[in-house]
């Protein structure tokens, strides 16, 4: 852990605490449904895989130097999410990335912690599997809930927490860019671009199976959620005819590239302009705002039971209702 | 593939599916009528009708083929709707479109889907590909707009995961059924379903079949979209065969200067403050709404589409 996130984490965790309880009433969503094992493993290109179906999406780079996890799906899959990634590749698993704190994302975490680790070729460093994220996830997987124990146990928090805009390494043989994206789906967000390979995987800031899963409670706000977006497609670039190049590995659904991710942040970017103008401009209440379905011609596609278009809505309102002058 | 007719949300489960069910099973039995004198392969070089180089635009009337002429060329006005089986979502993402977004530099290059490809602009290339033991593996159709090359997988493979990417083709597996070759199209994305806007979405799929009568190839294609449409959206074109003479592999000189058709280069066409701007038009204010009902003094209703605007019998209702 750096110093300087060892002398920021209390009082992060302090301020985690306060914005719990400052936004109780909003809604964080809820992640589709885990599928369970049998998991799916698909080779995405280049050195990166996909395994599917152990709640959020998880992104392998497999070489000679070891593996790098992004994700670590939900609890209660770890042993059949590792029997994936040996089918890839017998190599030590050396690093985690953590793209949030959604429980999908996390939930393997102690057990990859657990893991030995050990560098075969002598270029990196350290002998245990190194979870990375950024530093608002280790605070908020430390947050002590009403039972006064952490959200989750110590052993599963992120050791390498980072604080700056991005972090970078390189690893086998190619450069990894874990960048931040400040209070997109909640204030924690990493995506993580696999150069060599051209792969992003974009955790829950883009989803093929979901509205936009804004948890606001997490410090999530559908405008950061859009500006995650549109990095996104800056870093991604689409081969011939606007298919394939950059291929994005979403937090939950299916493989995509630039042109799927374009489709979502058109739908995003439109359904804020709604949402905005209804509230904002109009001044409507919540329950009017509702009555105008501003999702129409998204509801069928993305709205899901977890999160619906009313607990969208419940949960991005407040974020454009028209502020009254004090 | 039986499942295609039978079943929820399938086709001829819905009133007027099964209208169109029928009208299919009649084309299907006057094709079989003809097998005397169809050739059942469809590879070659086929055109379109109307406004191909092979019959040119003149002589087309009387070859009886003038189909879908304004669809074919330059496309439909932006809100007309009429004839589309669309769900209220389906409308109210088309009436959002605006034309700019194609000078939106993610969206410059976007190939006709195959849910639409066909009724666009289209010269079609179709090839075999055989095995070394010459077993057919695959049929590749190419030639429609920005080449989304359609791979038709005639071996017996599976379709992909749902976690796969999905592609403008889609993922294809076809077989032959007497004189008519039967595919079906998954894991596409979404694209038009009509070229101003209409939208079909990526959870949609695609039965289509190839029947060939002599020199004519007639392409008949179903959607079903469980997302934009409130039944399978039926749809039919002809091409001709285009003689090796005049057969070329690319299009028009005019439009092979430019690789118009097919390639296509990313660029900023429209200057805008904001680089990440996507035009579209708020609930209410299309202000193409009601100009297709001008030009034609139809209802607007009309327009905005609907399944019962596909029948013969809607016109009774508008004069009622």
């Amino acid at each position: 852990m750096s110093s300087a996130l060892r002398l920021l984490t209390p009082l992060l965790l302090a301020l985690a605490a306060v914005t719990t309880v400052v936004s109780a009433q909003t809604t964080s969503p809820v992640e589709p449904e885990v599928r369970g094992a049998p998991l799916g493993v698909m080779k995405v290109q280049g050195n990166v895989w996909l395994i599917a179906g152990a709640g959020g999406n998880i992104a392998v780079q497999a070489g000679d130097e070891g593996i790098v996890v992004v994700d670590t799906g939900a609890v209660g899959l770890t042993d059949a999410v590792m029997a994936a990634i040996r089918t890839i590749s017998d190599r030590p698993i050396r690093y985690v990335v953590n793209t949030s704190v959604s429980a999908q994302h996390v939930g393997g975490n102690a057990k990859f912690a657990a893991l030995p680790g050990g560098s075969l070729s002598g270029k990196t460093r350290g002998a245990k599997v190194r979870i990375l994220a950024q530093e608002n996830v280790v605070a908020r997987m430390g947050e002590v809930g009403q039972g006064g124990t952490p959200a989750y146990p110590s052993q599963a928090w992120p050791v390498d927490g980072y604080y700056v805009p991005e972090r970078n390494l390189v690893f086998n043989g190619e450069v990894i860019d874990v960048i931040h994206q400040p209070s997109a789906h909640s204030d924690g967000d990493s995506i993580v671009y696999f150069r060599g390979s051209n792969v992003l995987v974009a955790g829950d800031i883009y989803t093929t199976t979901s509205l936009p899963l804004v948890d606001r409670a997490r410090g999530g706000s559908l405008t950061g959620l859009l500006r995650a977006l549109n990095k996104m497609i800056d870093i991604a670039v689409a081969d011939d005819l606007a298919e394939g190049g950059t291929y994005i590995i979403p937090g939950h659904g299916r493989i995509s590239d630039e042109a799927d991710l374009a489709e979502y942040r058109d739908m995003v970017h439109i359904i804020r302009a709604r949402i905005a103008d209804l509230a904002g401009r109009e001044r409507l209440s919540l329950a009017q705002v509702k009555s105008r379905r501003p999702l129409l011609g998204w509801e069928v596609r993305y709205g899901h039971a977890g999160w619906t278009t009313d607990m969208f809505i419940d949960t991005v309102y407040d974020e454009f209702r028209a502020r009254r002058a004090p | 593939m039986s499942v295609w007719f039978g079943g929820n949300n399938k086709m001829c489960a819905y009133r007027h599916g099964r209208l169109a069910c029928l009208a299919l099973i009649a084309l299907s039995g006057w094709t079989w009528t003809q097998v005397a004198s169809a050739q059942g392969d469809i590879v070659g070089f086929w055109d379109q009708p109307a406004t191909g180089m092979t019959l040119g635009t003149a002589l087309a009337p009387l070859f009886g083929f003038i189909e879908d002429s304004r669809e074919r060329a330059d496309g439909p006005s932006p809100v007309d709707y009429l004839g589309l089986p669309l769900n209220e979502e389906g409308r109210s993402r088309a009436l959002a479109y605006d034309a700019a977004l194609l000078g939106v530099p993610e969206h410059v290059c976007m190939r006709h889907p195959s849910q639409y490809s066909f009724w666009g602009p289209a010269r079609l290339r179709i090839s075999a590909e055989l095995d070394s033991n010459l077993n057919m593996v695959s049929y590749v159709v190419g030639g429609t707009f920005r080449r989304a090359d359609r791979t038709i997988y005639m071996d017996g493979r599976s379709h992909p995961p749902d976690y796969a990417a999905h592609t403008w083709a889609g993922f294809t597996t076809g077989e032959w059924r007497g004189n008519t070759l039967v595919t079906l199209t998954t894991h596409l994305k979404w694209g038009w379903l009509r070229r101003n806007g209409v939208v079909a979405s990526d959870q949609s799929t695609v039965a289509t079949f190839y029947t060939r009568n002599g020199n004519v190839l007639t392409v008949t294609w179903i959607v079903h979209d469980p997302v934009y449409l409130t039944e399978p959206y039926i749809k039919s074109v002809d091409f001709i065969t285009q003689p090796v003479s005049t057969a070329r592999f690319g299009v028009e000189p005019v439009d092979a200067g430019d690789d118009y058709f097919f390639k296509c280069f990313t660029s900023e066409e429209i200057a805008k403050p904001d680089q990440h701007d996507v035009p579209h038009y708020l609930p209410g204010s299309n202000p193409f709404v009601g100009e297709e009902a001008k030009r034609f003094g139809i209802p607007v209703e009309a327009t905005l589409g609907g399944a019962a605007t596909a029948y013969p019998e809607y016109r009774d209702r508008l004069q009622r």
